[in-house]
């Protein structure tokens, strides 16, 4: 299993950010460097690719905040 | 007035009168480009739209999106999705568009010094051109968000942002859609009507938004 992580460094501390869409559903298939969610940072939308090939396990939902380095899935 | 804020925000550049969702997808296959060089460089994009609405991914994703995007259609405003933030916009002749992509090291990239640049840019351009804005959010506004173009209380322009990593570069498409001329509250009714259709509980005010030609007759 690939953990997916939110990426740090790209927004400010204290800035709230969300996962504001998932892009695939849990159980698809994904492949290595797609785009598979949408981090939303006030109206700044960071990508998040996939860094593994393999099914997705989605383990936090869309309109959920997230914190820089929180792992928010898997790739088995 | 489109011209002189077009030649006061790019003097250099041309501006394309595209149509539809090709000339929505422009922006981000201009990003990918630049990503592929592999260096840092900067470029700009004016450019004008087809009356249709643009939408996010995250309301792409709802369930009810074919059925409202459909109808909004049937109403004369096609519905295309994009994939920096915020919420759904308008775009039509009357409105210009003006893009910004910026790629550099993805260890060296500040996203919020990069917006904030390139609202200053905008504010400057409507300076030169004898209108003061700001930045700042209006409440009851479509798409609001702090980093709005405000003139006279009044949302003029609305702002937002891509981030997209290749490799060991990041790159930031910022991009404004500027109200020139037209009517805001066909605009407002448009959107409005679309969300509504969605499931969302939204009222926008037709009184938080003005245009750069209305602006200019209060200058007057």
């Amino acid at each position: 299993m690939t953990d997916i992580t939110v990426p740090a460094g790209l927004w400010n501390d204290g800035d709230e950010a969300a996962i504001s869409a998932w892009l695939y559903a849990d159980g698809d298939a994904v492949s290595e460097g797609s785009v598979i969610a949408e981090i939303m940072v006030e109206k700044s939308s960071f990508e998040l690719t996939a860094p593994a090939s393999g099914i997705l396990h989605i383990a936090v939902a869309a309109e959920t905040p997230v914190t820089a380095g929180e792992i928010v899935g898997h790739i088995g | 007035m489109l011209d002189a804020l077009a030649h006061a925000l790019a003097p250099n550049a041309p501006i394309a009168r595209g149509h539809g969702e090709a000339a929505i997808a422009e922006d981000e296959r201009r990003l990918d480009a630049l990503l592929g060089e592999g260096r840092a460089t900067e470029h700009v994009r004016l450019w004008t739209n087809s009356r249709c609405l643009v939408t996010t991914r995250r309301f792409a994703c709802m369930e009810s999106f074919a059925e409202a995007a459909a109808a909004s259609g049937a109403r004369g405003w096609p519905v295309f999705v994009r994939a920096s933030g915020g919420t759904t916009v308008v775009h039509r002749p009357g409105i210009l568009n003006f893009s910004v992509h910026d790629v550099g090291p993805a260890d060296a990239i500040d996203i919020t010094s990069r917006f904030e640049r390139f609202t200053r840019r905008l504010i400057a351009g409507f300076a030169a051109i004898g209108v003061a804005a700001e930045t700042g959010s209006v409440a009851g506004s479509y798409c609001d968000g702090r980093f709005n173009i405000v003139s006279g209380g009044q949302k003029i322009a609305g702002t937002a942002c891509l981030v997209r990593k290749r490799g060991g570069w990041l790159g930031v498409l910022a991009h404004a859609a500027i109200s020139i001329d037209g009517d805001p509250h066909a605009d407002l009714a448009a959107i409005m009507e679309f969300e509504r259709a969605l499931g969302l509980d939204i009222a926008y005010a037709p009184a938080c938004h003005t245009t750069l030609a209305a602006q200019i007759r209060i200058a007057r």
